[in-house]
């Protein structure tokens, strides 16, 4: 609390720094947002120019239509999968780093590397390597005599949604393993020096004291990265297999460009876009209720 | 034992540098590589016969009068402008906002901290309609206007948390000496705050210079940034990976120089999150 002792700066004045910010957040986002909520009631065709009151009738038909559903779990797949390979990688990425003497800089500097390219870049740079004829992936494959015949990483039903993962979580994961970097440099050393006069050996210590330890940390790592893997995902998409092969790697925020953008039907992208943000705040909710009966618990 | 382990820690940190580089490895080498020594069904890890022809011809690049530069000039404007605007308006506010009475304006910045986590599609829609109608699509300062909406959340988040710690009595001390309230700001809090300023600057930098839905849906030709540019290599009739791994390496280059210079700060931000949450 702060005491209100002297005559000190106009209250009004404080008010009068935070409106240009205000302005613009209400003006080009809570506008939107509002705006964006009543044309997910309205089928509008920009092409057409025509604007009709619909009611419910665009959520009605993405609830009767198989692809919705398809896609939906493929933000839900999505989400999780690459999520949970993120903390395998970034936990042992945390782990080298906080370790690493002389490597230390060294290893944050390419830990920082790829968060830090363009996503578009990142997403185009795997679509390269996991090309069938000239990819880099086929051809290290086929020189280790691992592969008799090329696979088409992107162009194949069965590998698109893994390959476009596995591009999302080399791009993303350096946001965990920062995250846990930071919780780990806050364990009081004295811990590990008990457990390890108790005889406890490096793995034990780190179940049985790290991973204690860094629980509500891992937990709100996770979270921010769920709600961001179902909410950003539209880049490394468009980069690595733009939703193919048809619409196999198609995510929810990638359909509702395509409905607003590529068929120009406004109306219908809106609400997938309304649809995505209650996905993302479901999954968000989740883990907030974890994280709430712990901290109780 | 101990020269075991060791070793089996070396061998980690290669194989997770490996994993860590090849990608960006591979669009470096392949800048330098001819078409033909692209399109080999077992491309070769160096360069066998190096070249600087794709750079060169990235930066010729021309369609119906817009070129490569213009992109790299568009990305720089929109990118500086959109810093100094965000860290000037965000870090203005984020002083109002750590200092005021009123419980409302000392919580604003978690609304706009919920703001940056939703998808960016929920308001593109209007966005889109709105540039449209007032004829600002395609244009400079349309696209800085959306960016420093999307970018204001960080420094007002990053920087109030800063200024809380910054106890009252300097403002106080300032205040008595006769400084007026923008002398406050910006000669004593703004400088005492300088490697949070330089954390939410450089964030907001990458940011803008990475972003590549907004600006590909909201502009067409002569606003066009050089994340958006690059896609003009892969056309669906003729991708040529010789220009688009040059055209990616331009783009990325000044961000390893800041990767590089200025860890300590990119850190500092990334690990902020962790501990606060």
């Amino acid at each position: 609390m702060r005491v209100k002792s002297l005559p000190r700066t106009n209250e009004r004045n404080y008010r009068l720094l935070v409106l240009p910010s205000i302005v613009i957040f209400v003006l080009l986002g809570l506008f939107p947002f509002i705006y964006t909520i009543v044309l997910s009631f309205y089928k509008y065709s920009e092409s057409l120019g025509e604007k009709l009151f619909v009611g419910f009738g665009n959520y009605h038909d993405f609830f009767t239509d198989s692809l919705f559903w398809k896609v939906l779990a493929n933000s839900l797949i999505f989400a999780t999968f690459t999520v949970a390979v993120e903390f395998l990688i970034g936990f042992a990425s945390a782990l080298l780093m906080n370790l690493g003497r002389r490597s230390k800089s060294f290893l944050r500097v390419i830990t920082l590397l790829p968060w830090g390219i363009p996503i578009v870049v990142a997403g185009l740079s795997f679509r390269f390597m996991y090309n069938d004829t000239f990819g880099v992936i086929n051809g290290i494959l086929f020189s280790s005599h691992l592969l008799h015949y090329p696979i088409a990483w992107i162009g194949d039903t069965h590998y698109a949604l893994w390959a476009l993962m596995f591009a999302e979580i080399w791009k993303s994961f350096p946001i965990i393993a920062f995250f846990l970097l930071a919780g780990l440099q806050v364990l009081p050393k004295e811990l590990y020096e008990a457990a390890e006069i108790d005889g406890a050996s490096t793995i034990q210590s780190f179940f049985l004291v790290t991973l204690p330890l860094l629980k509500r940390v891992i937990w709100i790592a996770l979270m921010i990265r769920s709600m961001q893997a179902v909410a950003f995902p539209f880049e490394i998409v468009y980069s690595v297999t733009r939703g193919g092969p048809g619409d196999i790697t198609q995510l929810l925020v990638t359909l509702a460009y395509k409905y607003s953008f590529i068929f120009m039907e406004l109306g219908k992208g809106a609400t997938l876009a309304i649809l995505a943000l209650l996905t993302e705040l479901m999954l968000g909710g989740v883990f907030f209720f974890f994280l709430l009966k712990r901290e109780r618990a | 034992m101990n020269e075991r382990r060791e070793r089996i820690l070396l061998i980690l940190v290669i194989v997770y540098a490996v994993y860590v580089l090849f990608p960006t490895y591979w669009l470096f080498i392949n800048s330098f590589k001819l078409e033909k020594d692209i399109f080999t069904v077992k491309p070769a890890l160096i360069p066998l016969h190096p070249t600087i022809h794709n750079y060169i011809a990235v930066l010729r690049y021309e369609v119906a009068g817009v070129g490569f530069l213009r992109y790299l000039y568009n990305s720089l404007i929109i990118s500086t402008a959109v810093t100094l605007l965000s860290i000037v308006l965000g870090g203005v506010a984020a002083y109002g906002m750590s200092r005021s009475r009123s419980l409302v304006i000392y919580l604003l910045p978690l609304p706009f901290l919920i703001f940056s986590l939703t998808p960016p599609q929920v308001y593109l829609n209007p966005i889109f309609l709105t540039l449209k109608s007032i004829h600002l699509l395609d244009t400079q300062l349309g696209l800085i206007l959306v960016y420093l909406t999307f970018s204001l959340p960080l420094p007002i988040w990053f920087l109030s948390q800063y200024f809380k710690n910054i106890p009252i009595e300097f403002d106080d001390a300032a205040h008595v000496d006769g400084c007026n309230l923008f002398q406050i700001i910006f000669r004593i809090i703004f400088p005492m705050a300088a490697p949070a300023l330089s954390t939410s600057a450089i964030f907001v930098f990458m940011y803008t210079w990475n972003e590549f839905f907004l600006a590909g849906i909201l502009t067409t030709k002569y606003a066009v940034t050089l994340s958006v540019g690059i896609m003009n290599f892969q056309q669906a009739h003729s991708v040529s990976w010789n220009l688009t791994t040059a055209a990616s390496m331009i783009a990325v280059f000044p961000l390893i120089l800041i990767i590089a210079t200025l860890q300590k700060y990119v850190v500092s931000g990334l690990t902020a999150g962790g501990l606060k949450g």
